[in-house]
């Protein structure tokens, strides 16, 4: 984008003022600070001097201190402007404040000289608290235009504060704080991956450490030696699908689990059930924690309320933020590559010789048969049974100098190159060959693979957006559960051999083989194994499975390789594997949960399931028939809620978010 | 009249008989032990042979049609398997066939089960059906469709005492929904083959849990005194269907070890584990009568003789032959 500046001669001097009124306001009795101003100074470039007229769309960004590290009610972002003479009028004067804008874009009509007479002041108003600001922090102050903007070099913005009164009880968790960090996770199975930012403190699962802070109403001074009253409140349930406009099923004391309680050190039990007492200390503060049942289901919420009477009178008690609870699941992502056999002999490092039972590389080399002058890939994973887990996962690269076939059954591969008659050997680095836990079962086997290029790259192995599980219009998010997927197995990437089928057993135990996580299995918990792989030996056109004949374990599956050859033969009248793909994802992990069983359709609804929000779209988890087929590429990936009314008994919602919400944490298969 | 009776017959006879030709290839089910336990796996072999002039091409991927006791029907459309031998998992589904080609199959359940085994309907006592559906994914051109096996009678029986009650147990334990791999591949199931293991060694379940246990969740490695404790279960119970197993099981455990020496460059150890596999598998070579499951043992066994003047080219030369 094109952008240059002109500057001109001619200084004004700057009106620099740091207006700091301490004015101070009483609210029903509640001490309030004062409005404070500071200012920004917004040089061009860093170049004092003269007026600016400068071209643009134009973005300067400017640094700045949160003056008090309170919330403030409202702030207000004032600076003078013009523009510059035989110009036209400047549009879309706009401020933001960490990306987030400041009141309404303004238009600049008043023209200035060239030094800069004229300007007028702008201001923009924000009304209350910006999301993303940080408090006590730095932030990071926007202008923008088009046009030809005028403005005083050095110029400032001046930023004006105002602040709610202080309340006699003030909680340090409210609900101005983003609503990422009032989460609660309830089981954190990866110790890399940190807390939310007030769990972080105590860094501890289901448990958030809190305090309130006791102000003498009269003078705002900390009171300290109060005894203060704690109880924890139940607020309506935040879901889209709980608020649908015709249909509110959220309402206070809506949580599905056990309520969470109150602890610390000097914190005991009130003599009313569910309320907990304390007094204040130095400064006035009350530490405690918040701590989770295990039974919590993820989505249940929660505000600490504290007042002076454990009777709590109304108009008297003062709540905190709400904090809600979350899952959180970690996907170990493997990816299979594009073609291959296993080796039916073992082959000692050293070794320049391996033995292939066939010689077809099959998957994206159709027929193709290993030969002289290939590039081929080895890959390698300790055994089913781990005893041989300490070298690892490992691959290695050849070139392949001939193959003959073996009298007594299958092929030997000789890797090398060959100039002229000169042979030069390729031997192996380490070892390769069949599983010793199961020798006779060739899946398991190290494989050979034939590369697409001089080394692997992304065009040998299948892989898979997987946003839809973690990122924007991921179903798992409106089910409270956070996603993660996990880097590269600390070996390096190794991609799994080219394997598929139909046969759950030995998918598990593949999976099981490959995984460096455990993921699936009661060893893991709160870990997810999802494998981009190809089924290409299947008369079944599915475009994955998940697990589910194998008890206390799974993993989910994604027959890219299917998907693509669907698409490429028009078969299934979707034409975009990416996303098919990509949704296939988010509906295989779905599957993770087992929502569904009361429906007897493998863990899907019926085909005809609408989603929550949508008639015309259906749920994620919707049986396969023609019309869901027609959606497998459509990106939305949402949840049915559906009013069952039994044979007996009253009617109830059913919905996948409600299955995946109430799962015992932390999840295992 | 009855002569021309007589001919009215022949001749519907012969034109029912223009009508329905003759398939290409024919696939022959067996069940190398029609009568088996109740609530355990049992083998199942596939011959297929062309019966045509030309060269033709079967399927490979199995659907399973049972007709159960009571009469009903029963196919769960998810319970694929592919029948083995198959040495490479991602090729060909299906088989081509020469003019007179007879090929044999099995469904492989001894290091893994087929989907089929994790349905309960066919688990009791009782007379069952069974038939198989071939079919293939991207056949070639000589692929002469979905054919069906003919059908195949198995009964389950259990005798009164020590078997019987052990069978009450199993079913009632998961409620009736007792599945033919249960015994490993369910969570209640390993409780009751370790019982069986511990305090049943007469019954003719107990050659089902020494096989069973290794394909117990998570599986762990084997021992000397495993490959001891599946021979010895194979001595006593010689007759038991899973008697061919057993030996193939302490041949392939054996094996094992000699691979794994490999991994820990052990060369002694892997020359000791090779000899006694190959010596493993040549007398399940000899003493297994069923010969698809013979057939293994004899292409294993040549498999650890290979890989025995491998190890010892590599020893007897740094220098590899190029």
């Amino acid at each position: 984008m094109l952008s240059f500046a002109l500057v001109r001669w001619g200084r004004r001097l700057a009106r620099a003022a740091i207006v700091a009124a301490l004015s101070l306001m009483p609210l029903v009795g509640f001490a309030q600070p004062a409005p404070i101003t500071i200012s920004v100074n917004i040089a061009y470039a860093g170049i004092p001097g003269g007026c600016i007229w400068e071209l643009l769309p134009a973005t300067h960004s400017y640094d700045f201190v949160d003056p008090l590290a309170r919330p403030w009610d409202s702030l207000s972002v004032v600076f003078d402007a013009g523009y510059e003479p035989n110009q036209s009028a400047v549009t879309n004067l706009t401020v933001r404040i960490n990306g987030q804008q400041v009141g309404a874009s303004a238009t600049v009509n008043n023209p200035t000289d060239i030094f800069c007479g004229g300007v007028q002041a702008y201001t923009f108003t924000a009304p209350s608290m910006l999301p993303g600001y940080h408090i006590g922090g730095h932030n990071t102050l926007t202008i923008s235009w088009n046009g030809w903007l005028s403005y005083s070099n050095p110029g400032y913005a001046l930023l004006t504060f105002t602040y709610p009164p202080i309340p006699p009880i003030e909680f340090n968790i409210t609900d101005r704080r983003p609503e990422s960090e009032r989460r609660v996770i309830l089981t954190n199975s990866e110790p890399g991956y940190l807390y939310p930012q007030f769990q972080q403190i105590g860094a501890q699962d289901s448990m958030v450490p809190m305090y309130v802070r006791v102000t003498d109403p009269a003078t705002g001074n900390p009171q300290v030696g109060q005894t203060v009253y704690l109880r924890v409140t139940d607020p309506p349930d935040t879901a889209p699908y709980k608020n649908l406009p015709q249909n509110v099923l959220s309402h206070v004391n809506d949580n599905d689990g056990p309520p969470a309680t109150i602890g610390g050190n000097g914190i005991a039990a009130a003599a009313t059930p569910g309320v907990y007492q304390g007094v204040s200390g130095a400064n006035g503060k009350l530490d405690f924690t918040l701590t989770l049942d295990p039974h919590t289901a993820s989505g249940d919420n929660y505000q600490v309320e504290a007042a002076f009477s454990e009777f709590f009178p109304a108009g008297a008690t003062w709540k905190s933020g709400t904090l809600t609870a979350w899952k959180r699941i970690f996907v170990e992502k493997l990816s299979a590559l594009r073609n291959g056999m296993p080796l039916d002999q073992d082959a000692a490092a050293g070794d320049v010789r391996v033995h292939l039972a066939d010689n077809h590389f099959n998957g994206n080399q159709n027929n193709g048969r290993i030969s002289r002058g290939d590039r081929i890939i080895f890959v390698h994973a300790p055994a089913i049974d781990r005893r041989n887990a300490l070298a690892g996962w490992y691959k290695e690269e050849h070139n392949v100098v001939d193959v003959e076939r073996d009298p007594n059954g299958g092929f030997v591969v000789t890797l090398g190159t060959r100039n002229g008659k000169t042979i030069t050997p390729e031997p192996l680095q380490r070892d390769f060959g069949r599983d010793p836990s199961k020798s006779n079962e060739p899946a398991y086997a190290d494989w050979v693979a034939r590369l697409s290029g001089s080394t692997l790259g992304s065009p040998d192995y299948f892989d898979a957006d997987t946003r839809l599980i973690w990122g924007t219009g991921s179903p798992f998010i409106d089910a409270f559960v956070e996603y993660y997927i996990l880097p590269d197995n600390p070996f390096g990437f190794v991609p799994l051999p080219h394997f598929g089928g139909f046969r759950q057993d030995i998918l598990q135990t593949y999976a099981q083989k490959w995984s460096f996580t455990s993921a699936g299995t009661p060893n893991a918990p709160n870990h997810q194994l999802l494998i981009i792989a190809d089924n290409d030996t299947s008369q079944a056109q599915d475009a994955g499975v998940t697990i589910s004949n194998v008890p206390g374990e799974t993993s989910s599956w994604v027959w890219r390789g299917t998907i693509e050859d669907s698409v490429k033969n028009n078969t299934a009248g979707v034409a975009d594997a990416e996303a098919w793909a990509t949704k296939t994802c988010a509906h295989e992990i779905a599957h993770e949960w087992q929502t569904n069983g009361a429906f007897g359709l493998n863990d899907h609804c019926k085909a005809d399931t609408p989603t929550y929000n949508d008639p015309a779209t259906l749920c994620l988890l919707a049986n396969a028939d023609a019309a869901a087929q027609a959606q497998r590429a459509n990106g939305i990936a949402t949840f049915h809620l559906l009013k069952i009314q039994p044979a007996v008994g009253p009617p109830y919602y059913h919905s996948e978010y409600f299955g995946i919400r109430t799962r015992l944490d932390p999840f295992v298969p | 009249m009855k002569k021309l009776l007589f001919f009215a017959l022949s001749l519907f006879a012969a034109v029912a008989g223009l009508a329905a030709p003759a398939q290409p290839i024919v696939a022959n089910l067996t069940l190398p032990a029609e009568t088996v336990l109740p609530g355990v796996p049992f083998d199942m072999t596939v011959t297929v042979t062309n019966n045509s002039a030309a060269q033709a091409s079967v399927g490979l991927i199995a659907q399973f049609i049972f007709t159960l006791p009571d009469g009903t029907a029963f196919s769960p459309p998810r319970a694929y398997d592919r029948l083995e031998p198959n040495p490479n998992p991602m090729g060909p589904t299906w088989v081509s066939l020469a003019p007179g080609e007879s090929r044999r199959y099995f469904v492989n359940w001894r290091s893994s089960y087929p989907n089929i085994f994790h349905y309960p309907e066919f688990s009791g006592p009782g007379t069952y059906e069974l038939k198989i559906a071939l079919t293939a994914s991207k056949p070639g051109e000589d692929y002469v469709g979905e054919i069906t096996t003919n059908t195949a009678r198995l009964t389950r029986a259990v005798t009164p005492g020590e078997d019987e009650a052990l069978w009450r147990q199993m079913s009632a334990t998961l409620k009736g929904k007792w599945s033919d791999d249960s015994l490993s591949n369910s969570l209640k199931g390993p409780a009751i083959l370790r019982e069986i293991l511990a305090i049943h060694p007469a019954s003719a379940y107990y050659p089902y849990a020494v096989l069973l246990e290794h394909q117990i969740r998570p599986p762990k490695p084997p021992t000397n005194d495993d490959v001891t404790r599946a021979l010895a279960a194979a001595e006593r119970f010689p007759s038991s269907p899973v008697y061919p197993h057993l030996l193939l099981l302490a041949a392939e455990m054996t094996e094992g070890f000699a691979i794994d020496a490999l991994y820990r460059h052990d060369w002694k150890a892997r020359a000791e584990y090779l000899a006694a596999a190959e010596r493993y598998y040549d007398e399940a070579a000899h003493k297994i009568k069923a010969p698809v499951l013979r057939a293994v043992a004899e292409q294993e066994r040549n498999s650890a003789r290979g890989a025995i003047e491998r190890d010892k080219a590599r020893a007897a030369s740094t220098k590899i032959p190029q």
